[in-house]
């Protein structure tokens, strides 16, 4: 693939994903003599429909959000989801276990007969999407690294290993050894395992990594004081979509 | 005296330390982590002595590390770059277990084929041991598999007696170590009665903790590959790889190609890799030879108790532990030894 040109969507998130490529600081001047930017709303106002790779952040969660997004679909050659939302689902996905209209009042108030809403979903639900950039936010390695793979003819690499792995990397104590769950062990690594390194539990903002053990995981989560539906509330956090 | 090695008393531990710090090397000790201990670069020397539990990782990320860029290269030219390392380093404190775990790693990065980076890291790296006189926790059963007696690989093995060591030299440099340091004398026959007295008392604290005699164990796991068991434990199994990482012995890596932005210049990276991990098995064709959890644990535990067993003669398992210490599904080496001799 010679010099893509390359555009930036969003759809329901907090452009945080968008934040991370903006944030890439001296190595965005770089990154502009491999592709052409031709649409990146959070750092310029030039606007072109012709691209090669569409970098999709956000969830549906509207109606009027599926024929966009199938509109940028038929215009990318790629698409690649970026961060939870998009790639799994995330956040957005807690409210579909509320009653949508309630969902609508708590966030609107009364203007909420002005909004449509519908469960919010992952864009592969409605699309086909070639690559994804997990985590909350994407992590700018990878997005890097998908880049200079898709440029250079590579299979891009996604860590099919759970947090853990780089958990124990990093020689942090286990948090379950620390009387807290976490979601390591089912969660896709890639992020160096930040969350624990730092102090926190993993809270799987990767998604599932594949073929996990959820029985056993939830079998550890009791054995360590969490009830079922505490331990289920867990995984609603990022991976209220999966279930 | 055993292995007919000199023993040379010193008369301080401090003194000993200062000695070491005040050398050309780089010194890596056993520190507190999070009520856990790592190896980690010091500048104080404050080994835990008998309180001591096994580091969450080994030493084996000194010798053959995670993330390891063995070169670099230009796409698409023949040549490459080799990383100069010029580090000269000092593991100071490692165990009986980690020792007899690197010695199992110098053969098996050396048999048949030499991996020139492991043989330079090792060959940089001045092996200082502490010898063990009672099981350092629940988890641990090196007497077991044999792996508590340490006769070869250390540069120097200290016997911490409080405020002294006693220490037996296993090698050229370490020979050159201590004659450079000069406030040591020679053992008297009193040392050598207080050498004998520890190593009686040391004798009645561990026990085997399996139901049979570790060069059983290739016979018992031949014939438990239809065994039951593999199916229980892999529905208790996360798949998780952390017993491999945290394992002394587990030295299995895979190989990465990485590009820089300027999509010219690339190093190749060796990462660590587990077999209990699912794509450890995944082939280019999209097959996975082991596919079941049961499958991946029936292969880790014959790799430790019987296939390098049988051609290295030895436990490939060391019995530090670790891997039943952290593990959030309690796998133990021991229990599954034992469940399969029922
Ligand atoms: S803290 Fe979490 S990620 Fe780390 S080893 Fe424990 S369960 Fe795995
Ligand atoms: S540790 Fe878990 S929650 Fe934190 S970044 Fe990694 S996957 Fe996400
Ligand atoms: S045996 Fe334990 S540590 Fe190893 S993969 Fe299974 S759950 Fe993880
Ligand atoms: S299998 Fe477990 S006990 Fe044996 S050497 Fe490896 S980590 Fe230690
Ligand atoms: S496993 Fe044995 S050799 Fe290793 S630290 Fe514990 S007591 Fe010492």
């Amino acid at each position: 693939m010679k010099r893509p040109r390359v555009a930036f969507f969003d759809f329901t998130c907090c452009e945080g994903c968008q934040l991370e490529v903006s944030n890439l600081e001296d190595r965005l001047i770089d990154l502009t003599k491999l592709v052409d930017i031709v649409m990146f709303r959070e750092v310029m106002s030039e606007k072109d429909d012709t691209y090669d790779i569409a970098f999709v952040e956000g969830g549906i969660s509207r109606e009027t959000d599926i024929p966009r997004l199938e509109g940028i679909r038929k215009r990318a050659e790629i698409l690649v989801a970026i961060g939870s939302c998009a790639a799994i689902g995330g956040i957005n996905c807690i409210k579909n276990f509320k009653d949508l209209e309630e969902v609508k009042k708590i966030v609107y108030g009364r203007d909420a007969r002005y909004f449509d809403t519908i469960l919010a979903q992952p864009i592969d639900a409605v699309v086909k999407v070639e690559h994804y950039l997990y985590g909350c936010p994407m992590i700018k390695e990878e997005f890097l690294d998908l880049i200079t793979s898709l440029i250079s003819g590579k299979r891009p690499v996604v860590p099919n290993y759970p947090v853990c792995i780089e958990c124990k990397l990093q020689e942090n104590l286990c948090m379950f050894h620390k009387g807290v769950y976490c979601l390591g062990p089912i969660t896709r690594g890639g992020c160096k395992a930040i969350c624990i390194t730092y102090g926190n539990s993993c809270e799987g903002c990767r998604g599932l990594v594949d073929d996990v053990n959820i029985n056993s995981q939830t079998d550890i989560m009791k054995e360590h004081g969490l009830s079922l539906d505490d331990a289920l509330s867990k995984f609603k956090l990022y991976g209220g979509y999966l279930r | 005296m055993k292995n007919q090695k000199t023993i040379i008393y010193i008369a301080n531990r401090d003194e000993f330390h200062s000695y070491l710090l005040s050398q050309p090397y780089n010194i890596y000790a056993v520190t507190e982590k999070e009520g856990r201990y790592v190896f980690a670069d010091v500048n104080e020397i404050n080994d835990p002595g008998d309180k001591y539990t096994p580091t969450l990782l080994p030493p084996k990320k000194y010798l053959y590390p995670d993330e390891w860029i063995l070169f670099r290269f230009k796409r698409g030219r023949e040549e490459i770059f080799e990383i100069e390392d010029k580090e000269k380093r000092i593991l100071f404190g490692v165990r009986p277990c980690d020792i007899n775990a690197i010695n199992l790693m110098d053969k098996i990065f050396s048999d048949g084929y030499n991996d020139n980076y492991y043989a330079k890291r090792r060959k940089d790296t001045i092996l200082i041991g502490i010898d063990c006189f009672s099981p350092c926790d629940d988890h641990s059963f090196c007497y077991s598999v044999g792996h508590l007696d340490v006769k070869e690989g250390y540069d120097l093995l200290l016997k911490d007696i409080g405020t002294a060591y006693f220490v037996s030299i296993g090698s050229k440099r370490g020979r050159r170590l201590m004659t450079k340091f000069t406030k040591v004398r020679e053992t008297t026959p009193h040392d050598i009665e207080q050498i004998r007295e520890i190593e009686k008392k040391k004798e009645g604290m561990f026990i085997n903790k399996f139901k049979t005699k570790v060069d059983n164990l290739p016979l018992l796991f031949r014939s438990s590959i239809s065994s039951p068991i593999w199916e229980e434990l892999g529905e208790r199994d996360l798949g998780c790889g952390a017993c491999n990482i945290d394992c002394p012995t587990c030295y299995c890596f895979d190989i990465q190609d990485k590009l820089e932005l300027n999509i010219e210049d690339g190093r190749r990276v060796r990462d660590w890799d587990g077999c209990m991990l699912r794509d450890f098995t995944l082939v280019g064709s999209g097959e996975i030879f082991r596919a079941s959890k049961a499958d991946r644990l029936r292969h880790r535990f014959n790799r430790k108790f019987h296939y390098l067993m049988n051609v290295y003669k030895k436990s490939h398992c060391v019995g530090c532990g670790r891997c039943a210490r952290d593990c959030l599904a309690r796998i133990s080496p021991v229990e599954v030894v034992n469940s399969l001799m029922v």
